[in-house]
C-alpha cells in the first residue's frame, strides 16, 4: 500500500485522502472480522459439542465419587437404578442405596476456581470419594489434584473434626489426614478449605430438612 | 504493491527448514515463545500437545497472512495477525476440548494463550507478511518444528527430574528423589538457559555469520 508511506509526514495534508484511507481500514477490519467469526461459527457447529454427552460424563463422575462399580456400557443403567436425586433448597444431592450422598462443590483455588464432586459415606462423617470437574491450577503442580493417586487418598477419610490436607512429602498420620501435593501447598490448602466449608454447608442444608 | 519494496530475499526451502529448526530456532536464538515453553513443559505429553498445536497454528496463520498480504494495510497488520491467529487458536482449542478433554484440562489456560505466543506473531511479521505462501508455509513449519523440538527436550528432561517419569511411566529407581524445582517455572528457566548455552556453543559461529552478509542470500531464487 503505497499511501502508507506518505501518511504521517507533513509533505501534504490531504484530509480527503486520509479519510478515504481510514474508511478502507474500517472496511478491511469488518471484512476480516466477518470472515473470522463465520469460520468460528462453522467450526463450532461442526464439532459434536453434545449437551447430553456431557451429562453422561457427569453421571460417570458421580458414580466415581460414590466408588460404585460400573462399566462404560452400563454406566447410565447403574446410575438410573441406584442413584436417587434429592433436592434440598438449592443443592442437589445424589444418594445411592447404601446411603452415601454425593454433591457438587466449588471454591476458590490458588489460581482459578476449582469445582468437583465429593461423596460422603452413609454416616455422613467420612468422605467416600472425590472427583475434580474443573480446575486451572498450574499444570504439573496444582493441576495434579486431578490425578487418581491423589484423589484415591480421599476414600474413607474421616471428618473428625475436619478434613486436613497435610504438606506434600509428609505422610498422613491421622484418619482425617490426606497427603497434599508437593510444591502445591496453596492449592492443597484451598482445596482443604473449600471441602470443609462445602461439606459443612451441605450437612446444614440437609439438617434443616 | 506492498510486497515489492520490503520483501526479503527468499532462499531455498531446505535452507529455510534448517534455519527454523536449528540455526535461527525461535526459542533458542530469538527467545520467542518462551512463556509457553516454560509454562507447560513439566510433562512430556503437555510439551507434545503444545508443540503440535503451535505447529498447526503457525502454519495456517502464516499461509493465510501470506495469501492476503497484498491487501493488509501496513498500519493494521498487527491487529490482522491477531484476528487470524486467534481464529485458528480458538478452533484448535475447541477441537482439544471435544476430542482430547484430558490434555485440554492439563494445559489449562495455556492452549488459548497460544494467541499471544510471540513466535507465531513473529513469523507472520518477519516472514509471511513479506513472502509468498509456499515459502511462508515451509518457514512456518520449520519454526514450528524448532519450537516443538525445544519443548520436547525441555519437557523430557524436566519430567524425568521432577517426577521421575516419562510419559507417566516411571523410569527411575526407588531411591530417586524428585527435584521439585524442575516442576516449577524457575527450573524451566535454569534448564532453558543450559540448553541455550549448549546449542549456542555447538552452533559456534552464529554471531559471526549473522553480522556478515548471509551466504544463502546469494542463492536467491526469486
Amino acid at each position: 500500500m503505497s499511501e502508507d508511506k506518505t501518511l504521517g509526514t507533513n509533505e501534504s495534508f490531504d484530509l480527503k485522502k486520509i479519510l478515504w484511507d481510514r474508511l478502507k481500514w474500517l472496511g478491511f477490519i469488518i471484512i476480516l472480522g466477518s470472515f473470522s467469526s463465520s469460520m468460528l461459527m462453522g467450526v463450532s457447529s461442526l464439532l459434536p459439542i453434545d449437551e447430553e454427552e456431557l451429562d453422561q460424563e457427569t453421571k460417570l463422575l458421580i458414580l466415581n465419587a460414590l466408588d460404585m462399580e460400573y462399566t462404560t456400557d452400563d454406566a447410565e443403567q447403574v446410575f438410573d437404578e441406584n442413584i436417587t436425586i434429592e433436592e434440598f433448597e438449592e443443592m442437589t444431592f445424589y444418594k445411592n442405596k447404601e446411603g452415601s450422598i454425593a454433591f457438587e462443590f466449588t471454591g476458590r483455588g490458588h489460581q482459578d476456581s476449582i469445582s468437583g464432586i465429593v461423596a460422603l459415606g452413609p454416616d455422613l462423617e467420612s468422605i467416600k470419594g472425590l472427583v475434580i470437574l474443573e480446575q486451572a491450577e498450574t499444570p504439573g503442580l496444582g493441576g495434579r489434584i486431578t490425578e487418581t493417586e491423589f484423589l484415591k487418598q480421599f476414600r474413607s477419610v474421616t471428618l473428625d473434626p475436619d478434613l486436613r490436607i497435610v504438606r506434600g512429602g509428609t505422610a498422613a498420620t491421622a484418619d482425617n489426614e490426606v497427603e497434599g501435593i508437593t510444591g502445591a501447598t496453596r492449592t492443597s490448602q484451598a482445596l482443604e478449605e473449600m471441602l470443609n466449608q462445602s461439606i459443612q454447608e451441605a450437612l446444614q442444608v440437609r439438617g434443616l430438612n | 504493491m506492498a510486497s515489492n519494496w520490503y520483501r526479503l530475499a527468499y532462499t531455498k526451502p531446505y535452507v529455510l527448514l534448517k534455519d527454523g529448526i536449528w540455526r535461527k530456532n525461535s526459542v533458542i536464538s530469538s527467545a520467542l515463545g518462551i512463556c509457553s515453553a516454560l509454562a507447560v513443559t513439566n510433562r512430556l505429553e503437555n510439551g507434545i500437545a503444545m508443540g503440535l498445536s503451535v505447529i498447526f497454528v503457525v502454519m495456517v496463520a502464516s499461509i493465510t497472512t501470506s495469501a492476503i498480504r497484498e491487501y493488509i494495510p501496513l498500519r493494521l497488520r498487527m491487529i490482522t495477525f491477531m484476528v487470524i491467529i486467534s481464529t485458528f487458536v480458538i478452533t484448535i482449542d475447541l477441537f482439544f476440548q471435544v476430542y482430547y478433554t484430558g490434555i485440554s484440562r492439563a494445559l489449562g489456560p495455556y492452549l488459548p494463550l497460544i494467541i499471544t505466543n510471540c513466535l507465531i506473531m513473529g513469523r507472520c511479521e518477519a516472514f509471511a507478511f513479506k513472502n509468498p505462501p509456499n515459502f511462508s508455509l515451509v518457514d512456518a513449519l520449520s519454526h514450528g518444528l524448532g519450537y516443538t523440538f525445544t519443548l520436547l527436550v525441555l519437557s523430557a528432561v524436566r519430567e524425568v527430574l521432577a517426577f521421575g517419569t516419562l510419559l507417566n511411566i516411571s523410569v527411575v529407581g526407588e531411591a530417586w528423589t524428585n527435584w521439585n524445582v524442575m516442576a516449577m517455572a524457575p527450573g524451566g528457566f535454569f534448564l532453558l538457559a543450559i540448553i541455550v548455552m549448549i546449542v549456542r556453543t555447538i552452533q559456534g559461529d552464529i554471531e559471526v555469520t549473522d553480522t556478515a552478509p548471509a551466504e544463502e542470500a546469494v542463492n536467491e531464487t526469486a
